[in-house]
């Protein structure tokens, strides 16, 4: 392998061949994403290449415009709001049920912990209808809190067991010196756990925020009022499949759309490398 | 305390098994759906619809203007527009039912009409009808039939389509060969096609493949004077399903169509389609279509006009058919299915709304709406009323509307194509098997 | 990462240790407290409909009816008059089987290209998240049509070389590998715990290995790959389980359908089709319970492998 490997000028010019080639594998879709934004619809399909042949900023005035008066900015606000929602709940309730099952003793533990797992194998479309329905009752449908108030009681049990490894990481000498010092769980949780597993929230945080930004599905059950649709549902209301789609306008809007992604994901991206290597999977 | 807890979690548990139990009772109480947009009249007799289709943009800013137009008239009622794509939007109509909380109007699919309407979830226009609010004494027979269930009007058709070729006319004469005529035949067809891709060569192709396409095939059947189904079972005999794949492997084989795996690449959404895509001349689609394949072509000098689907070579009646684009349904539990039947009737009957309406969802389904229109229309818009036109005259009546199963049917029917153009097992044995399971899938739809 | 080994071993001398301590249990009312959310939302948001979808897979439930109950029928269907449900399980199995290790050898390798001396990290590990970051974006259908389809890029660049290469969307031998290939090609999330793990090997490792004149590939093998065993057991867990599931890819590749000739029917795919396209949310049901029977069993098949494999720098205490 190359580690370790004497550094001379051919080795470094070579791996860094290699990684920008593949590095523009990896860019090319937001190339052709973005070239595609500057086409005429009809063009986008038959062009093989990503650079336009003409530069048309159409495609963003039309899709910045929305739909019956609502402006994109609107389906952008509110999957704003319903991201950062959900990713506080998931950050705090999703951290306190991994902080028991990481640190405490209790009954049914093991229990517990093979039934959140088993909550993470089943596939989500056969709970759909019930949820729905449970959902109905509450009188929470057309409103944001099907889509908020799970995160907010640590249904995502994905995050739970990836913050359990996080914690289990910590010194356990940590927790035992601060109960010498009468501290109790709460404020073990509280003062030791948050603050060193501070990366390990960063990291749910962008994947929550990532996840929700991109969930199509449920948005689109929940959800039925156009001026309260998402992202997602803003993008969709651009294409039918039946008839006509605006293809241009949309690949504009997605654009657009991935720029909270990327400036949440260039701010937090040191904490996920840190994160880890610090506290999380050190034995 | 710990068992105590559990007890009580218990109980919540229980709960919400029951909640499902009762929300899936269905039809026999109305009082335990508590659709949350379903408001009642208040005091000052403020009556609240929901109202959901699915489109395009165009169809989204045309349908609200109705919708205004409509609320005007009637200022004590309003209606809350829910809109989206296709993608999903039966998906979620499907929840809504299942939790009873389904807007008062929808738009149907006629693919979708019996599951609906047999399973009680579309409300009987039929009373409606033969009290004012509903009228439809100008509407095709043909088309209120085909929103009928056994004898029940569940449906109105917002747009009368029917299926045809729509072909590259400005290519046909580039290369010197004579549009379709309203006479040819599925011989003329393949030849043509097998012409068409000599004389462009390598990479372009008389038409698309569509021996996988349900509908097409309805058609070739009903030339032979018989339908997809009957009585809830598969109608195509073995052989006529062997006839049809037949045909378009010769088509495959010399180049006329598309080849397997072009076929396989290409989706129902018409920016995929080889003529949009400049790599056919030919393909079939519905009549309503024809504006959105002319928008999106990337040759957008080229002109594409429509013709009927090929005649039988010995055909015992014409195969060709007027279907309902989409329909416009009420939902079993609304509480206002008096306004309900108003505001369809408004759609379709109102001259103002039908005007604003235009013929996007397919030509008007109302005979004098339909006059008054032609008289007014874009070039564009009257190949297409002309095409019904003559559809009108040469067409035999719809077929009832499918069975329960069909979605299954027409997806395995799918899968069977595109078995015999890749090649895997004897065409002969894909049509056994593609038999074996449309008879399963209507077995358990029933 | 050595707390799964230790939940199972703990749970095992925890067993014991209750029938003899009973105050083993010290935080029993704190962790309510803690758990409380978690609990409320198991109970009330998740586990009734669970146990719903339970009941539902013994019934015949259209959706539009109520659901009517059949017993086992929906399980004896599956495994005996469904050859579209075996064909669905060995598309996933393929699936599961070439993406997972393709996708973590992958992602490792980059880690480790990008893990020392590289000028512009930080752009870098920025780059290769993107295609993660699209998620499943309607774009990517189009994007991987564009990219792989017949008179797509990658053939075009065969061509120039004389190379004439089918339609590897659209062609029933090739279409899964295509849909492997598109998950591999999201492997950022998967890359960026690789990257961790590596940030924790000490540089004195290698280099003491180095001047006892180990190669690189022994290197790799002896000290590399141990210290890295249990980040690479995270990872794999995770992606079992994500890979047994896999829908949207397939989902928007084939544009619903699972074709051609059903050979990207995934098994999350086509429970989605027979309960929302078919009206067969029963069947469905049964069909989501087995499949957490098999990733039940799979999990557990790697957890209890682990001791074999898994080294933890403490000795896995």
């Amino acid at each position: 392998m190359m580690i370790g490997q004497r550094s001379s000028t051919a080795w470094i010019v070579m791996k860094h061949l290699v990684i920008s080639g593949i590095a523009f594998v990896m860019l090319y879709p937001v190339l052709w994403m973005f070239g595609s934004s500057f086409k005429p619809g009809h063009l986008i399909f038959s062009e093989i290449w990503f650079w336009p042949s003409e530069w048309n900023w159409g495609n963003y005035r039309s899709g910045w415009e929305g739909i019956q008066g609502n402006p994109f900015a609107r389906f952008l606000l509110n999957s704003i709001v319903l991201s950062l929602g959900a990713v506080l709940g998931n950050v705090i309730s999703c951290s306190m049920a991994a902080y028991a099952f990481a640190r405490l003793d209790f009954r049914f533990k093991a229990f517990g912990f093979a039934l959140m797992l088993m909550t993470i194998m089943l596939p989500h479309h056969v709970t759909l209808i019930p949820q729905y329905i449970l959902f109905n009752h509450l009188e929470w449908i057309n409103t944001y809190l099907p889509l908020i108030v799970p995160k907010w009681l640590a249904t995502d049990a994905f995050f739970i067991f990836l913050m359990v490894q996080f914690f289990r990481g910590l010194p356990k000498e940590l927790d035992e010196a601060a109960t010498i010092d009468g501290c109790g769980p709460v404020r073990i949780y509280l003062r030791i756990i948050v603050p060193l597993a501070f990366p390990a929230l960063v990291t749910t945080m962008i994947f929550t925020f990532l996840w929700t930004w991109d969930d199509f599905f449920s948005q689109l059950i929940y959800l039925s009022d156009v001026s309260k649709y998402t992202v997602p549902l803003g993008l969709r209301l651009f294409l039918d499949s039946s008839s006509q789609s605006d293809w241009g306008p949309m690949f504009a809007m997605s654009v657009l759309s991935l720029i909270p992604c990327f400036i949440i994901f260039i701010v937090c991206q040191k904490y996920f490398v840190e994160g880890i290597a610090t506290s999380g999977l050190k034995g | 305390m710990m068992q105590g807890t559990m007890k009580k979690w218990g109980v919540l548990l229980t709960l919400t098994l029951l909640l499902f139990t009762t929300a899936c009772g269905g039809g026999t109480s109305n009082t335990a759906s508590s659709g949350s947009g379903n408001s009642e009249a208040d005091a000052s007799g403020k009556i609240e619809l929901r109202m959901t289709w699915w489109g395009s943009q165009t169809r989204h800013d045309l349908t609200t203007k109705v919708i205004k137009l409509f609320e005007e008239k009637h200022p004590n009622i309003t209606i809350k527009p829910e809109y989206s794509g296709w993608d999903g939007y039966m998906d979620k109509l499907t929840t809504q039912v299942a939790g009873s909380n389904a807007p008062d109007l929808l738009q149907m699919d006629y693919a979708f009409l019996s599951d609906f309407a047999r399973r009680g979830a579309l409300l009987d226009l039929t009373p409606y009808t033969q009290s004012s609010e509903l009228d439809i004494s100008k509407h095709d027979k043909s088309m209120i039939d085909a929103g009928s269930i056994d004898g029940k009007l569940y449906a109105i058709t917002l747009g009368v389509n029917a299926p045809g070729v729509i072909y590259d006319a400005t290519l046909l004469q580039q290369l010197g060969i004579e549009a379709p005529q309203e006479s040819w035949t599925w011989k003329d067809f393949s030849e043509m096609s097998a012409k068409i891709a000599a004389a462009k060569g390598q990479g372009f192709y008389g038409s698309a493949d569509i021996s996988g396409m349900t509908n097409m095939f309805e058609v070739f059947l009903r030339q032979s004077g018989i339908g997809l189904f009957e009585n809830g079972k598969l109608a195509a005999t073995n052989e006529q399903l062997q006839q049809w794949f037949d045909m378009w492997a010769a088509l495959r084989a010399n180049g006329g169509v598309t080849p397997a795996e072009v076929t396989a690449s290409t989706t129902n959404a018409i920016e995929t389609r080889p003529i949009s895509l400049g790599t056919a001349a030919m393909d079939f689609a519905w009549s309503n279509q024809l504006l959105t394949f002319q928008q999106v072509n990337k040759n957008q000098d080229h002109k594409l006009a429509i013709q009927v689907i090929p005649h039988g070579v010995n055909e015992t009646k014409s195969g060709e058919y007027l279907k309902p684009g989409q329909f416009m349904s009420g939902y079993s539990k609304t509480k206002h299915p008096k306004e309900v039947a108003m505001f369809i009737d408004f759609m379709v009957n109102d001259p103002e709304a039908t005007a604003i309406l235009g013929s996007e969802r397919g030509v008007p389904v109302n005979s004098s709406v339909r006059e008054q229109m032609q008289s007014k229309l874009p070039d564009s818009e009257k190949a297409i009323f002309q095409f019904i036109d003559v559809v009108a005259k040469h067409s035999s009546p719809i077929n009832p509307p499918y069975p329960q199963g069909y979605s299954e049917v027409d997806t395995s029917f799918k899968t069977a194509s595109e078995q015999i153009a890749f090649g895997q097992g004897s065409p002969a044995d894909v049509i056994q098997q593609f038999i074996d399971n449309a008879n399963a899938a209507l077995a358990s739809g029933q | 990462m050595k707390m799964i080994t230790t939940t199972i071993s703990r749970t095992r001398t925890g067993q014991k240790a209750a029938r003899t301590v009973k105050r083993r249990y010290a935080h029993n009312r704190i962790a309510l407290l803690f758990l409380a959310p978690w609990l409320v939302g198991l109970v009330l948001l998740t586990l009734g409909p669970m146990l719903t979808s339970l009941y539902i897979s013994f019934t015949n439930y259209t959706i539009l009816n109520p659901p009517v109950w059949v017993g086992l029928q929906n399980y004896i269907t599956m495994f005996t008059g469904d050859p579209l449900f075996i064909k669905s399980l060995k598309v996933t199995f393929t699936y599961v089987g070439v993406s997972v290790p393709v996708k973590l050898i992958f992602a490792l390798l980059v880690a480790m290209l990008l893990n020392r001396g590289i000028r512009g990290l930080g752009i870098y590990r920025t780059i290769y998240y993107i295609p993660t970051l699209l998620g499943g974006s309607v774009a990517i259908a189009m994007l991987w049509r564009k990219m792989l389809g017949g008179d797509g890029l990658l053939n075009g660049l065969l061509a120039m070389i004389g190379i004439k290469a089918p339609d590897w969307v659209a062609n029933p031998n090739y279409a899964l590998y295509s849909i492997v290939l598109l998950s591999v090609w999201q492997f950022g999330s998967s890359m960026i715990i690789f990257l961790a793990g590596l940030k924790q090997i000490p540089p004195e490792y290698d280099e003491a290995a180095a001047v006892d004149g180990a190669g690189a590939v022994r290197r790799f093998f002896h000290i590399t790959l141990p210290i890295l065993s249990p980040v690479i057991f995270f990872n794999l867990v995770m992606q079992l389980i994500t890979s047994f599931q896999s829908f949207t890819q397939a989902f928007i590749i084939s544009n619903g359908s699972g074709g051609p000739v059903n050979s990207t029917l995934m098994y999350s795919l086509y429970l989605y089709k027979k309960g929302f396209a078919f009206f067969q949310m029963g069947y469905a049901s049964a069909m989501a319970w087995v499949l957490v029977i098999l990733i039940g069993l799979f999990t557990l098949l790697v957890f209890r492998s682990s001791k074999l494999w898994v080294h933890y720098e403490d000795g896995g205490k």
